[in-house]
């Protein structure tokens, strides 16, 4: 499902980089005067910002897709020993988060014997053998690789409507079974 | 192995609309209304060329149900007649579009609580809104 969420980012920067650069070696403490607060600073954190959340996946708020729009940066906190100031900047996100009971329609991506994998936006579902109507065989002999019954055929590019029995994540994925072997899942014409 | 510390994250469940304490009351949006997000960014924006943007990008231009924005609108101001539907139910209901209501209590087990009485008028409303898009 995709939502649009409110988002915290933590995002570290040096205050003042010649001086940042000086702290570091010569352990000073970089000074701390607002007019560091310029314009382009606050360009660099949004792109910072960007970079560092655009395409992540967590286990909370699923896919992070795309940043919609900046609500604030706060004021730059320094870092006690560092020639860096943390700023909290809150935002809102486009995330497409998958969830254990939900129908939903994708592409088929890959067909082999063990079942097919289907897109669905960033996420890819595992949809074993196990889970596919036993009229629909897997075709050793079909190029490309398909499941087929008399009537219906799963191949790449097939769009196929399914439903997520599991999902699993790790620090960069989501994974997720689905099943096609229940009423009004299938494919779709 | 880290223990995880976060039971509730294995109790999520979207047939029973357990959708975790982040999501119980966001927006959530149709494909169409994504689609829309995606193709009109701000021009100073340039799409972050990831594979998760891409992929999306593809997906909802693929499976769209609504061309038009006020397309999207109008489906939400019909469904939202019916207050006991959630977002997360309204999105679900939009986005796969079930013909009747023994077709949409399968696939979205959560109407259940909703007479067929009251939701086939609907979903027969989102079919007639489909069909006649200009």
């Amino acid at each position: 499902m995709f939502f649009v969420v409110c988002l915290l980012q933590h995002s570290r920067h040096y205050m003042h980089s010649p001086s940042a650069e000086k702290a570091r070696t010569h352990h000073s403490t970089p000074s701390l005067h607002p007019s560091y607060l310029d314009p382009r600073m606050l360009q660099f954190l949004e792109s910072k910002l960007y970079s560092d959340v655009e395409g992540t996946c967590s286990g909370q708020f699923g896919y992070i897709i795309a940043v919609i729009s900046i609500l604030d940066i706060g004021k730059g906190v320094v870092v006690p020993s560092s020639g860096q100031a943390e700023f909290v900047i809150r935002y809102f996100a486009l995330v497409f988060k998958p969830f254990k009971g939900q129908v939903v329609d994708g592409v088929v991506a890959n067909v082999n014997k063990m079942g097919f994998f289907a897109d669905v936006g960033p996420l890819n579902v595992f949809v074993s053998h196990q889970l596919i109507p036993p009229e629909l065989k897997f075709d050793p002999n079909s190029n490309p690789p398909s499941f087929a019954s008399e009537d219906q055929i799963i191949e790449k590019n097939t769009r196929v409507r399914l439903k997520i029995v599991g999902t699993r994540v790790d620090a960069t994925e989501i994974f997720a079974i689905g099943t096609i072997k229940e009423d009004h899942l299938g494919v779709i014409d | 192995m880290t223990l995880r510390h976060r039971p509730a994250h294995e109790e999520e469940d979207a047939s029973t609309l357990r959708l975790g304490a982040e999501f119980n009351n966001a927006g959530c949006l149709l494909i169409s209304e994504v689609r829309y997000l995606l193709e009109h960014r701000p021009s100073e924006q340039a799409a972050p060329n990831t594979a998760v943007y891409n992929k999306t990008l593809e997906y909802v231009k693929t499976f769209a149900k609504f061309d038009k924005p006020e397309a999207a609108t109008a489906i939400r101001v019909t469904l939202r007649r019916e207050s006991a539907l959630t977002q997360f139910e309204i999105a679900q209901i939009a986005n796969l579009c079930p013909v009747t209501a023994e077709e949409a209590k399968s696939i979205i087990p959560s109407l259940v609580k909703i007479d067929d009485d009251k939701l086939q008028p609907l979903l027969d409303e989102i079919q007639t809104m489909r069909k006649f898009q200009s």
